[in-house]
């Protein structure tokens, strides 16, 4: 496969006669540059999900007024307006350098995953060989700008739920770490693209059918994803019940909102690697058995190929919306005992499981 | 009422001269208590007769002196029992009941808050409805509230 | 070395919570000294609503103060009402028609219903469900329909009369009453089966705070709360008051069903199934609704002699009491409400220490604590 920013250089530098250097440095900005401005989209269209279903799990309407498109869209837009328009404040004596920068490392944390996502044939940035690896580093460096929002609030609130995101997020790095590596050894490899590649055969929604162990262990990247993400059962380091809103009590404005960008596009990365690892990534189900897929006119498969990914990682982020808006929240001990005592043992012995699984059965 | 002259018995064997009267024409019997030794007569109470329970501590600004009132329940016997004392409007001083009661320290910061009664051996009488630096205690009948308070006007 | 809790050094932490805190139910001030995330010692600090109820209802007549008492208890008003006129019916001697009794147990026993559904549903809340809380309002919107049309409120109804209550049912109350309880009873099954065996929820409050019987009785907890820790008392039932002695109901008592007896889930439980035997007295009550006058006659200037009264009522957070001291005028010398939640505020620092920060609020709301009623 070849990436989509790999293609664009050779287009410049066939089409303009630059030298190869620029031509891919030039491609690569470009390509940066149009994630980053589509990645806001994400939790633009989280939000109102999140407010559309939560509504209808709870007998409201939710937003139907804002601006003059049906269904109250638009809702979307007044929400980011509303956020620019915020006086931006630093409390009193909190660290004025490390309160600005907190944001900016979450946000950078979790916009580096994209780059090794693969959203179709031509659809990333970069094929990495050890992607699986990248995401699951460069994602964790969301623990340490929600650590630093909360130190450097100098509040005791904003405090407790930055150390409790710190051993949340470290407990659970190890769950998700176990089961993707079952999964990165029943394929052999740690590139997203080449597992997706490798699930064309299969069924491409969970493979079961050849290993029982790769599919038990995405109950543990789900449960482990979901505390990743701070969502419910899980969202202690926000609980707004009892710390308030936690790490990011003392934010407002674009750094308050750059925190919900954060916590939706994480929402987005974890569930596009559900999709890559567990279901068959953005191929259709069954495609290796529906040869009229071959003979759609050129450019038309890839696209339906985004579509297609794009719908499955919605379906995932809909699924955490909903697991929010039914159960209660754990408690930070309650909560390691799960990770430590629970998921951590099993996902161990899945892991040997599937090892075994692979040395007998072939 | 066997009980109740039970009770009035025990006390007067116990306690001599410490219960001025009884009264028995109201909702419930009544004990009126020497205020010097209305806490020992409660624990008699609460060990002897089954009052586990202080319903309410509450007091009332007669004019000429304050009344304290006790509202004991004893929910084995289904009873009630109230027990008065009378103390000076200048300077209320009682016992504590908290050791009887665990009810009785908040009651008795209640009081202390809007009456101004002093509970001897109190483990924490502070205000707790009013504000810790608030002048006067509102609910005797003489109280009249002070011009302002932190530069805000208090009557209106 | 082994590192422990007891050889690690750490340092206490004082944190206020409140008295804008979300869980607070209200303007509660908590003054919490932390180790860590676990409790050490809390301090209730209250008094932010007092109103000086007690010290108006001293320049008021009778009957001009029983709009005040709707203050003294937002979410359950119709008790508090009934509370106050039953005191002063007692203090001059007033004999209450048959029907205004049988629609006081009806409202009153209504308003418990809708209490608890916000009782539990905000413990919910705090715990981080947010659905089981909304709907059990869409529910208590319906009875909020119903008080209206009976007395055009829906929060201050001031609808009890000394001697009575203001006017009769309206025409269609009791039907629409009866289609309420069919519906409430069926969704209430509906919530539960969403939240009370959760296992989720079962954890959080399961051997959280316990609050043993003596202690119970020390501190005069009454009420739910009360049951909760095993003792068997039910005013309603054991010392009836107004016409609760011609209905038949069940008085549910904590177990220790998911943990200890007293615990949190075990108050959390009375309020489940009281609910239901509300359900069972309001139909009864409608069943054997009379027919008559809804109001005694009371004179004009109302003079109750002098003498004093001490009138006890089971409302949704335990026995509140009223004390009347009257001086024959036609005003009170003294009105004291004893009320539930000051009692519940005030056991806090015995039950909530060793408990984590996040116990804190599923106490809070597990005790059901309005703060309008601790302060008055």
């Amino acid at each position: 496969m070849e990436s989509s920013s790999f293609l664009f250089a050779e287009f410049l530098q066939q089409a303009f006669h630059v030298s190869p250097t620029f031509a891919a440095v030039l491609s690569l900005l470009i390509g940066v540059g149009t994630c980053v401005a589509c990645i806001p989209l994400i939790p633009g269209f989280g939000s109102y999900l999140e407010r559309k279903v939560s509504a209808d799990i709870q007998q409201r309407i939710g937003p139907n007024r804002a601006g003059f498109l049906p269904f109250g869209i638009m809702q979307v837009l007044a929400d980011g307006i509303k956020t620019l328009q915020k006086e931006d404040l630093i409390p009193a004596h909190a660290d004025r350098f490390l309160f600005r920068a907190a944001p900016y490392v979450c946000i950078v944390g979790v916009f580096s995953c994209f780059a090794a996502i693969p959203f179709s044939e031509y659809g990333y940035l970069s094929d990495l060989n050890i992607g699986v690896y990248y995401i699951l580093c460069v994602s964790s460096l969301m623990a340490v700008g929600i650590v630093l929002a909360g130190w450097a609030s100098n509040n005791k609130w904003t405090l407790l739920g930055g150390i409790r995101s710190a051993g949340q997020m470290v407990s659970y790095e190890i769950p998700i770490a176990m089961s993707v590596v079952t999964v990165a050894m029943h394929f052999g490899s740690l590139s997203l693209a080449e597992m997706t590649m490798a699930q064309r055969e299969g069924w491409s929604i969970g493979f079961w059918n050849s290993n029982l162990f790769v599919t038990l262990s995405f109950v543990v990247y789900w449960i482990a994803a979901l505390a990743e993400c701070n969502r419910t059962p899980f969202d202690i380091p926000e609980a707004e019940s009892e710390l308030v809103a936690g790490y990011f009590t003392e934010y407002s404005g674009l750094r308050f909102s750059f925190f919900a960008i954060a916590e939706y596009a994480e929402m987005f990365v974890v569930s596009a690697m559900a999709v890559v690892l567990y279901f068959g990534g953005f191929y259709l189900p069954f495609e290796a058995h529906l040869p009229f897929l071959q003979e759609l006119p050129d450019g038309v498969l890839p696209w339906l190929h985004f579509i297609v990914f794009l719908i499955k990682v919605w379906f995932l982020i809909f699924l955490m919306i909903w697991i929010r808006w039914t159960l209660p929240r754990y408690r930070i001990d309650q909560l390691m005992d799960l990770c430590w005592k629970g998921l951590l043992p099993f996902a161990f012995l899945n892991f040997l499981g599937s090892a075994c699984w692979m040395v007998l059965g072939g | 009422m066997n009980r109740i002259e039970k009770i009035v018995k025990m006390i007067r064997k116990e306690e001599p001269e410490v219960l001025l009267r009884t009264e028995e024409e109201g909702q419930f019997p009544v004990l009126r208590v020497e205020r010097d030794r209305v806490v020992p007569v409660l624990r008699l109470l609460r060990d002897d007769f089954g009052f586990e329970s202080l319903m309410c501590e509450t007091a009332s600004d007669r004019g000429d002196r304050i009344d304290l009132i006790y509202h004991l329940f004893s929910t084995p016997h289904r009873e009630t029992l109230v027990v008065k004392t009378v103390l000076s409007r200048e300077k209320p001083q009682v016992e504590t009941a908290e050791d009887v009661w665990k009810s009785a320290n908040w009651y008795e910061r209640e009081i202390f808050d809007l009456f101004g009664v002093e509970f001897i051996g109190h483990s924490d009488l502070v205000r707790i409805l009013l504000p810790q630096d608030w002048v006067g205690h509102p609910l005797r009948k003489d109280y009249r509230p002070a011009p302002e308070y932190h530069g805000m006007k208090i009557e209106y | 070395m082994v590192t422990t809790r007891s050889t690690l050094r750490t340092q206490e932490m004082l944190l206020n919570m409140g008295p804008h805190h979300p869980s607070t139910h209200g303007v509660l001030r908590l003054i919490l000294r932390l180790d860590g995330e676990v409790v050490e010692e809390v301090f209730p600090d209250i008094g932010y609503l007092h109103r000086g109820i007690e010290k108006i209802g001293e320049s008021l007549t009778y009957k001009q103060f029983i709009p005040y008492t709707d203050r003294v208890e937002y979410l359950a008003s119709m008790n508090v009402n009934h509370l106050y006129c039953m005191a002063v019916e007692k203090l001059a001697g007033i004999e209450v028609p048959e029907r205004a009794e049988y629609i006081r147990v009806i409202m009153t026993e209504l308003n418990r219903i809708i209490s608890h559904i916000i009782g539990c549903g905000a413990l919910a809340m705090d715990l981080g469900a947010f659905t089981p809380f909304l709907y059990g309002v869409v529910e208590r919107e319906k009875v909020n329909d119903l008080f209206e049309m009976t007395c055009g409120q829906r929060l201050t109804y001031n609808y009890m009369r000394i001697g009575g209550v203001s006017q009769d049912l309206p025409e269609g109350f009791v039907e629409k009453t009866y289609a309420f309880l069919e519906e409430m009873e069926r969704r209430w099954d509906e919530i539960n089966r969403l939240i009370t065996e959760n296992e989720i929820f079962v954890q959080r409050l399961a051997d959280v705070a316990v609050l043993t019987e003596a202690d119970a009785l020390s501190y005069n907890i009454t009420g739910p709360n009360l049951r909760a820790s095993g003792v068997d008392w039910d005013l309603r039932r054991d010392m009836p008051y107004s016409v609760y002695d011609r209905f038949d109901f069940d008085v549910p008592i904590g177990k220790g069903e998911r943990g200890t007896v007293g615990d949190c889930y075990d108050r959390y439980l009375m309020r489940v199934r009281e609910t239901y035997e509300s359900l069972k007295i309001v139909r009864q009550a409608l069943d054997g609704l009379p027919e008559g006058e809804v109001q005694a006659k009371v004179s004009k200037v109302f003079k109750p002699p002098k003498g004093e009264v001490y009138m006890r009522a089971e409302n949704p957070r335990g026995e509140m009491a009223v004390y009347i001291e009257s001086d024959g005028s036609t005003k009170p010398s003294r009105i004291k409400f004893k009320t539930p939640s000051f009692n519940s505020l005030g056991v806090f620092n015995k039950i909530c220490r060793g408990q984590m920060l996040s116990d804190l609020v599923a106490v809070i709301g597990s005790f059901d604590i309005v703060l309008p009623e601790v302060d008055r």
